[in-house]
Protein backbone atom coordinates (compact mmCIF):
# COMPACT_ATOMS: atom_id res chain seq x y z
CA UNK A 1 0.00 0.00 0.00
CA UNK A 2 2.86 2.42 0.59
CA UNK A 3 4.58 1.49 -2.33
CA UNK A 4 1.03 2.27 -4.40
CA UNK A 5 0.94 5.45 -2.39
CA UNK A 6 4.35 6.25 -3.24
CA UNK A 7 3.92 6.14 -7.09
CA UNK A 8 0.95 8.06 -7.07
CA UNK A 9 2.25 10.63 -5.24
CA UNK A 10 5.34 10.76 -7.39
CA UNK A 11 2.94 10.84 -10.14
CA UNK A 12 1.19 13.72 -8.88
CA UNK A 13 4.59 15.28 -8.35
CA UNK A 14 5.73 14.81 -11.92
CA UNK A 15 2.38 15.60 -13.57
CA UNK A 16 2.28 19.02 -11.45
CA UNK A 17 6.02 20.17 -12.24
CA UNK A 18 4.82 19.83 -15.99
CA UNK A 19 1.89 21.45 -15.56
CA UNK A 20 4.19 24.32 -14.08
CA UNK A 21 6.70 24.39 -16.23
CA UNK A 22 3.86 24.41 -19.63
CA UNK A 23 1.64 27.11 -17.56
CA UNK A 24 4.93 29.31 -16.37
CA UNK A 25 7.53 31.20 -18.37
CA UNK A 26 7.42 29.98 -22.16
CA UNK A 27 11.02 28.80 -21.48
CA UNK A 28 11.87 29.74 -25.16
CA UNK A 29 11.51 32.45 -27.69
CA UNK A 30 11.80 32.83 -31.24
CA UNK A 31 15.52 33.50 -32.11
CA UNK A 32 14.34 36.53 -34.47
CA UNK A 33 13.34 38.58 -31.64
CA UNK A 34 16.93 38.40 -30.05
CA UNK A 35 18.59 39.00 -33.58
CA UNK A 36 16.17 41.92 -34.47
CA UNK A 37 16.60 43.49 -30.75
CA UNK A 38 20.41 43.05 -30.96
CA UNK A 39 20.26 45.09 -34.32
CA UNK A 40 18.31 47.98 -32.79
CA UNK A 41 20.12 48.22 -29.49
CA UNK A 42 23.20 49.34 -31.14
CA UNK A 43 21.01 51.94 -32.77
CA UNK A 44 19.23 53.12 -29.91
CA UNK A 45 21.95 53.46 -27.68
CA UNK A 46 24.25 55.10 -30.73
CA UNK A 47 21.07 57.94 -30.09
CA UNK A 48 21.10 57.76 -26.61
CA UNK A 49 24.59 59.07 -26.53
CA UNK A 50 24.08 61.27 -29.34
CA UNK A 51 21.06 62.95 -26.81
CA UNK A 52 22.51 62.85 -23.42
CA UNK A 53 26.16 63.20 -24.00
CA UNK A 54 26.41 66.01 -26.16
CA UNK A 55 25.79 69.30 -26.16
CA UNK A 56 22.52 70.79 -27.82
CA UNK A 57 24.28 73.23 -30.35
CA UNK A 58 26.42 70.40 -31.55
CA UNK A 59 23.58 67.94 -31.74
CA UNK A 60 24.23 64.66 -34.24
CA UNK A 61 27.39 64.87 -36.30
CA UNK A 62 26.76 66.56 -39.50
CA UNK A 63 29.64 66.93 -42.17
CA UNK A 64 28.17 69.48 -43.99
CA UNK A 65 29.12 72.18 -41.56
CA UNK A 66 32.68 71.91 -42.20
CA UNK A 67 32.12 73.34 -45.92
CA UNK A 68 30.44 76.96 -45.10
CA UNK A 69 33.33 78.16 -43.56
CA UNK A 70 36.49 76.96 -45.22
CA UNK A 71 38.93 78.88 -43.30
CA UNK A 72 37.97 77.30 -40.18
CA UNK A 73 37.31 73.84 -41.78
CA UNK A 74 40.32 72.64 -40.60
CA UNK A 75 39.69 72.80 -36.71
CA UNK A 76 35.88 71.71 -37.10
CA UNK A 77 36.55 68.53 -38.51
CA UNK A 78 39.39 67.89 -35.69
CA UNK A 79 36.99 68.81 -33.31
CA UNK A 80 34.36 66.41 -35.35
CA UNK A 81 36.66 63.95 -35.19
CA UNK A 82 37.40 64.14 -31.47
CA UNK A 83 33.72 64.21 -30.97
CA UNK A 84 33.17 61.06 -33.46
CA UNK A 85 36.31 59.64 -31.49
CA UNK A 86 34.36 60.20 -28.22
CA UNK A 87 31.12 59.07 -29.38
CA UNK A 88 32.59 55.83 -29.88
CA UNK A 89 33.77 55.11 -27.03
CA UNK A 90 30.86 56.66 -25.29
CA UNK A 91 28.96 53.75 -27.11
CA UNK A 92 31.63 51.22 -26.35
CA UNK A 93 30.99 51.73 -23.16
CA UNK A 94 26.89 51.87 -22.82
CA UNK A 95 26.72 48.45 -25.28
CA UNK A 96 29.80 46.66 -23.18
CA UNK A 97 27.94 47.56 -19.61
CA UNK A 98 24.93 46.11 -21.07
CA UNK A 99 25.97 43.06 -22.21
CA UNK A 100 28.05 42.90 -18.59
CA UNK A 101 24.34 43.21 -16.46
CA UNK A 102 23.67 40.18 -19.02
CA UNK A 103 26.34 38.34 -18.31
CA UNK A 104 26.40 38.71 -14.55
CA UNK A 105 22.44 37.50 -14.43
CA UNK A 106 23.54 34.60 -17.27
CA UNK A 107 26.32 33.05 -14.37
CA UNK A 108 23.83 33.31 -11.59
CA UNK A 109 21.48 31.33 -13.33
CA UNK A 110 23.62 28.79 -15.27
CA UNK A 111 26.34 28.50 -12.58
CA UNK A 112 24.09 27.85 -9.20
CA UNK A 113 23.51 24.26 -9.58
CA UNK A 114 27.01 22.77 -10.49
CA UNK A 115 29.62 22.43 -8.26
CA UNK A 116 32.49 24.91 -7.22
CA UNK A 117 34.83 25.99 -9.39
CA UNK A 118 38.09 25.00 -8.92
CA UNK A 119 40.42 27.67 -10.43
CA UNK A 120 40.01 30.13 -13.50
CA UNK A 121 40.30 27.86 -16.09
CA UNK A 122 38.08 25.82 -15.12
CA UNK A 123 35.25 29.03 -15.04
CA UNK A 124 36.76 29.97 -18.28
CA UNK A 125 35.47 26.31 -19.59
CA UNK A 126 32.27 26.76 -18.28
CA UNK A 127 31.82 29.56 -20.62
CA UNK A 128 33.22 27.58 -23.54
CA UNK A 129 31.01 24.77 -22.99
CA UNK A 130 28.08 25.55 -20.66
CA UNK A 131 27.35 29.36 -21.79
CA UNK A 132 27.71 28.82 -25.37
CA UNK A 133 25.83 26.06 -25.74
CA UNK A 134 22.85 27.67 -24.06
CA UNK A 135 23.11 31.30 -26.43
CA UNK A 136 24.88 29.14 -29.42
CA UNK A 137 23.69 26.10 -29.83
CA UNK A 138 27.39 25.06 -30.07
CA UNK A 139 30.81 25.33 -28.15
CA UNK A 140 33.67 27.51 -28.37
CA UNK A 141 35.71 25.91 -31.44
CA UNK A 142 39.18 26.58 -29.69
CA UNK A 143 40.50 27.34 -26.20
CA UNK A 144 44.06 28.20 -26.28
CA UNK A 145 45.76 29.72 -23.15
CA UNK A 146 49.42 30.47 -21.87
CA UNK A 147 48.99 29.74 -18.48
CA UNK A 148 49.64 33.01 -17.27
CA UNK A 149 46.25 34.85 -17.20
CA UNK A 150 45.45 35.21 -20.79
CA UNK A 151 42.80 33.15 -22.76
CA UNK A 152 41.69 33.13 -26.21
CA UNK A 153 38.43 31.56 -27.12
CA UNK A 154 37.78 31.09 -30.89
CA UNK A 155 34.55 30.74 -32.57
CA UNK A 156 34.52 30.14 -36.56
CA UNK A 157 30.96 30.72 -37.08
CA UNK A 158 30.43 33.08 -34.56
CA UNK A 159 26.28 33.39 -34.61
CA UNK A 160 25.41 36.46 -33.89
CA UNK A 161 28.04 37.60 -37.11
CA UNK A 162 26.47 34.74 -39.57
CA UNK A 163 24.14 36.81 -41.03
CA UNK A 164 26.14 39.76 -41.56
CA UNK A 165 27.99 41.84 -44.90
CA UNK A 166 28.88 44.94 -46.07
CA UNK A 167 29.21 45.78 -49.78
CA UNK A 168 32.68 47.27 -49.14
CA UNK A 169 34.10 43.75 -48.65
CA UNK A 170 34.88 42.04 -45.56
CA UNK A 171 37.66 44.66 -43.94
CA UNK A 172 35.00 47.82 -43.95
CA UNK A 173 32.14 45.17 -43.14
CA UNK A 174 34.46 43.98 -39.90
CA UNK A 175 35.23 47.29 -38.88
CA UNK A 176 30.85 48.29 -38.87
CA UNK A 177 30.36 45.19 -36.76
CA UNK A 178 32.54 46.12 -34.00
CA UNK A 179 29.90 47.64 -31.85
CA UNK A 180 27.94 44.39 -32.12
CA UNK A 181 30.84 42.54 -30.90
CA UNK A 182 31.97 44.96 -28.06
CA UNK A 183 28.38 43.40 -26.54
CA UNK A 184 29.31 39.42 -26.36
CA UNK A 185 32.83 41.08 -24.60
CA UNK A 186 30.61 42.60 -21.93
CA UNK A 187 28.52 39.28 -21.52
CA UNK A 188 31.88 37.58 -20.80
CA UNK A 189 33.62 39.72 -18.50
CA UNK A 190 30.17 40.06 -16.79
CA UNK A 191 30.15 36.42 -16.39
CA UNK A 192 33.48 36.08 -15.36
CA UNK A 193 33.05 39.19 -12.79
CA UNK A 194 30.27 37.69 -11.14
CA UNK A 195 32.29 34.27 -10.75
CA UNK A 196 34.73 36.71 -9.03
CA UNK A 197 37.37 37.32 -11.70
CA UNK A 198 38.35 40.35 -12.68
CA UNK A 199 39.03 40.44 -16.68
CA UNK A 200 39.21 42.43 -19.42
CA UNK A 201 38.03 41.10 -22.41
CA UNK A 202 38.27 42.24 -26.60
CA UNK A 203 37.86 41.17 -29.42
CA UNK A 204 41.52 39.47 -30.93
CA UNK A 205 40.48 38.93 -34.44
CA UNK A 206 37.34 38.73 -36.55
CA UNK A 207 37.18 37.75 -40.00
CA UNK A 208 33.04 37.37 -40.93
CA UNK A 209 31.72 35.23 -39.41
CA UNK A 210 34.40 34.21 -37.33
CA UNK A 211 35.50 35.21 -34.25
CA UNK A 212 38.33 35.29 -31.42
CA UNK A 213 37.84 37.09 -28.38
CA UNK A 214 40.75 37.41 -25.56
CA UNK A 215 40.37 37.37 -21.85
CA UNK A 216 43.22 38.62 -19.30
CA UNK A 217 42.16 37.77 -16.05
CA UNK A 218 43.59 41.22 -13.58
CA UNK A 219 43.06 39.32 -10.58
CA UNK A 220 41.74 36.30 -9.82
CA UNK A 221 40.00 36.17 -6.41
CA UNK B 1 -12.48 30.64 -37.97
CA UNK B 2 -11.10 31.14 -34.62
CA UNK B 3 -9.52 27.65 -34.47
CA UNK B 4 -7.47 28.04 -37.76
CA UNK B 5 -5.53 30.55 -36.62
CA UNK B 6 -4.73 29.12 -33.84
CA UNK B 7 -3.58 25.61 -35.34
CA UNK B 8 -1.30 27.14 -37.36
CA UNK B 9 0.10 29.27 -34.46
CA UNK B 10 1.10 26.54 -33.02
CA UNK B 11 1.80 24.92 -36.28
CA UNK B 12 4.48 27.49 -36.85
CA UNK B 13 6.02 27.38 -33.62
CA UNK B 14 6.36 24.30 -33.46
CA UNK B 15 7.88 23.71 -36.92
CA UNK B 16 8.91 26.68 -38.59
CA UNK B 17 11.15 28.30 -36.28
CA UNK B 18 14.15 28.52 -34.19
CA UNK B 19 14.31 29.11 -31.01
CA UNK B 20 16.69 30.32 -28.15
CA UNK B 21 17.10 30.50 -24.33
CA UNK B 22 14.21 32.74 -23.65
CA UNK B 23 16.92 34.02 -20.54
CA UNK B 24 19.46 35.51 -22.97
CA UNK B 25 16.28 37.75 -24.60
CA UNK B 26 14.70 38.74 -21.33
CA UNK B 27 18.48 39.96 -19.64
CA UNK B 28 19.03 41.76 -22.78
CA UNK B 29 16.25 43.63 -23.36
CA UNK B 30 15.82 44.26 -19.61
CA UNK B 31 19.69 45.41 -19.62
CA UNK B 32 18.86 47.73 -22.25
CA UNK B 33 16.64 49.39 -20.58
CA UNK B 34 18.23 49.84 -17.08
CA UNK B 35 20.92 51.24 -19.75
CA UNK B 36 18.10 53.93 -21.17
CA UNK B 37 16.95 54.75 -17.78
CA UNK B 38 20.09 55.84 -16.56
CA UNK B 39 21.44 57.61 -19.94
CA UNK B 40 17.99 59.36 -20.07
CA UNK B 41 16.93 59.72 -16.53
CA UNK B 42 13.66 60.59 -17.56
CA UNK B 43 10.71 57.82 -17.74
CA UNK B 44 8.94 59.54 -20.31
CA UNK B 45 11.77 59.90 -22.90
CA UNK B 46 12.47 56.34 -22.30
CA UNK B 47 8.87 54.88 -22.95
CA UNK B 48 9.25 57.22 -25.97
CA UNK B 49 12.55 55.20 -27.17
CA UNK B 50 11.25 51.54 -26.36
CA UNK B 51 8.28 52.33 -28.61
CA UNK B 52 10.47 54.03 -31.38
CA UNK B 53 13.24 50.80 -30.91
CA UNK B 54 9.67 48.58 -31.19
CA UNK B 55 8.79 50.29 -34.21
CA UNK B 56 12.23 49.76 -36.33
CA UNK B 57 11.66 46.27 -34.92
CA UNK B 58 8.55 45.79 -36.21
CA UNK B 59 9.43 46.99 -39.74
CA UNK B 60 12.08 44.46 -40.01
CA UNK B 61 9.70 41.64 -38.25
CA UNK B 62 7.14 41.56 -40.68
CA UNK B 63 9.04 40.47 -43.43
CA UNK B 64 9.81 37.23 -40.90
CA UNK B 65 6.35 36.85 -40.49
CA UNK B 66 5.38 36.95 -43.81
CA UNK B 67 7.46 34.50 -44.94
CA UNK B 68 6.93 32.16 -42.27
CA UNK B 69 3.35 32.26 -42.18
CA UNK B 70 2.67 32.57 -45.69
CA UNK B 71 -0.51 34.76 -44.76
CA UNK B 72 -2.18 36.89 -47.14
CA UNK B 73 -4.94 39.97 -46.86
CA UNK B 74 -6.94 40.42 -43.81
CA UNK B 75 -10.12 40.96 -44.93
CA UNK B 76 -10.83 43.54 -41.79
CA UNK B 77 -9.16 45.01 -38.86
CA UNK B 78 -10.81 42.14 -36.99
CA UNK B 79 -9.47 39.58 -38.24
CA UNK B 80 -5.97 41.32 -38.47
CA UNK B 81 -6.18 41.53 -34.97
CA UNK B 82 -6.74 38.00 -34.36
CA UNK B 83 -4.12 37.13 -36.18
CA UNK B 84 -1.79 39.41 -34.95
CA UNK B 85 -2.71 37.51 -31.42
CA UNK B 86 -2.64 33.91 -32.62
CA UNK B 87 -0.23 33.85 -34.78
CA UNK B 88 1.87 36.75 -34.62
CA UNK B 89 2.46 37.01 -30.89
CA UNK B 90 2.20 32.85 -30.73
CA UNK B 91 5.45 32.54 -33.56
CA UNK B 92 7.74 35.06 -31.69
CA UNK B 93 7.20 35.20 -27.72
CA UNK B 94 4.76 31.94 -27.47
CA UNK B 95 2.01 33.46 -26.07
CA UNK B 96 -1.40 34.67 -27.31
CA UNK B 97 -2.62 37.34 -26.05
CA UNK B 98 -6.56 37.65 -25.84
CA UNK B 99 -8.18 40.04 -27.83
CA UNK B 100 -11.31 41.97 -26.13
CA UNK B 101 -12.61 44.75 -25.72
CA UNK B 102 -13.84 45.64 -28.87
CA UNK B 103 -15.63 49.34 -29.46
CA UNK B 104 -18.82 49.74 -31.10
CA UNK B 105 -17.38 50.63 -34.74
CA UNK B 106 -14.69 47.62 -34.83
CA UNK B 107 -11.92 50.02 -35.11
CA UNK B 108 -9.94 50.00 -31.50
CA UNK B 109 -9.30 46.64 -29.41
CA UNK B 110 -7.52 45.65 -26.38
CA UNK B 111 -4.84 42.91 -26.31
CA UNK B 112 -4.74 41.55 -23.07
CA UNK B 113 -1.56 40.09 -21.97
CA UNK B 114 -2.00 37.22 -19.33
CA UNK B 115 2.21 36.37 -19.97
CA UNK B 116 4.43 38.54 -20.67
CA UNK B 117 7.60 36.91 -21.22
CA UNK B 118 9.62 40.35 -21.12
CA UNK B 119 8.00 40.61 -17.53
CA UNK B 120 9.93 37.80 -16.21
CA UNK B 121 12.35 38.12 -12.78
CA UNK B 122 11.58 41.89 -13.60
CA UNK B 123 10.38 44.51 -10.30
CA UNK B 124 10.22 47.91 -11.05
CA UNK B 125 11.57 50.19 -8.14
CA UNK B 126 8.79 52.64 -7.21
CA UNK B 127 10.28 56.01 -8.21
CA UNK B 128 9.25 53.41 -11.88
CA UNK B 129 5.93 52.18 -10.65
CA UNK B 130 3.94 55.04 -12.09
CA UNK B 131 5.99 56.47 -14.89
CA UNK B 132 7.33 53.68 -17.01
CA UNK B 133 5.62 51.20 -19.54
CA UNK B 134 8.53 48.49 -19.48
CA UNK B 135 7.61 46.50 -22.46
CA UNK B 136 6.65 49.61 -24.51
CA UNK B 137 8.93 47.97 -27.12
CA UNK B 138 5.69 45.77 -28.19
CA UNK B 139 3.85 48.83 -28.72
CA UNK B 140 6.16 50.27 -31.13
CA UNK B 141 6.37 46.31 -32.33
CA UNK B 142 2.63 46.25 -33.64
CA UNK B 143 3.01 49.70 -35.29
CA UNK B 144 5.75 49.24 -37.48
CA UNK B 145 4.80 45.67 -38.78
CA UNK B 146 0.83 47.03 -39.09
CA UNK B 147 2.39 50.21 -41.03
CA UNK B 148 4.17 47.54 -43.75
CA UNK B 149 1.10 46.30 -44.67
CA UNK B 150 -0.42 49.38 -45.05
CA UNK B 151 -2.28 49.98 -41.77
CA UNK B 152 -1.67 52.90 -39.75
CA UNK B 153 -2.21 52.62 -35.60
CA UNK B 154 -1.70 53.64 -32.51
CA UNK B 155 -0.61 51.18 -29.60
CA UNK B 156 -0.39 51.98 -26.20
CA UNK B 157 -0.24 50.13 -22.70
CA UNK B 158 -3.20 51.57 -20.36
CA UNK B 159 -2.13 48.99 -17.55
CA UNK B 160 0.76 46.54 -17.11
CA UNK B 161 1.09 43.93 -14.00
CA UNK B 162 4.90 45.43 -13.43
CA UNK B 163 3.09 48.40 -11.94
CA UNK B 164 0.74 46.61 -9.58
CA UNK B 165 -2.24 46.58 -11.98
CA UNK B 166 -4.13 43.49 -12.47
CA UNK B 167 -3.54 42.60 -16.13
CA UNK B 168 -1.23 43.83 -19.02
CA UNK B 169 -3.52 46.00 -21.28
CA UNK B 170 -2.59 46.78 -24.86
CA UNK B 171 -5.07 49.32 -26.73
CA UNK B 172 -4.90 49.32 -30.26
CA UNK B 173 -6.67 51.92 -32.44
CA UNK B 174 -7.14 51.40 -35.95
CA UNK B 175 -6.38 55.05 -38.27
CA UNK B 176 -6.82 54.52 -41.48
CA UNK B 177 -5.29 52.39 -44.41
CA UNK B 178 -1.90 54.16 -46.02
CA UNK B 179 -2.31 54.62 -49.95
CA UNK B 180 0.43 51.61 -51.44
CA UNK B 181 2.81 54.69 -52.86
CA UNK B 182 2.78 54.45 -56.77
CA UNK B 183 6.46 55.23 -58.42
CA UNK B 184 6.47 58.32 -60.30
CA UNK B 185 6.03 57.65 -63.88
CA UNK B 186 8.26 60.16 -65.06
CA UNK B 187 11.52 58.33 -63.23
Amino acid sequence: MSITSAINLFRQLTVDESQVAHQGQPHVVNETCLDLLLIEMVQVLRTSVAETSFAVPHGGLPPSDSLELPQSSESTTARSNEEQERATELLYYKVERVGFRIGQRLAERYAKDRPRFTDTLDIVKFICKDIWIKLFHKQVDNLKTNHRGVYILQDNKFRWLLRMSGSEGVAHATQQAAPYLWFPCGVIRGILANLGVDSTVSVKETNLPQCAFQIKINRAV
Amino acid sequence: MAKQYKTLGEEIWKNRVETISAELFIFTYGSLVTQLVKDYEDYDQVNAHLEKMGYNIGVRLIEDFLARSGWGRCTDFRETMEVVSKIGFKMFLNITPTVTHWSADSKACSLILDENPLNDFVELPPEAQHKLWYSNALCGVLRGALEMVQMQVEAKFTSCVLRGDDISEIQVKFVRHLQEEVPDPDD
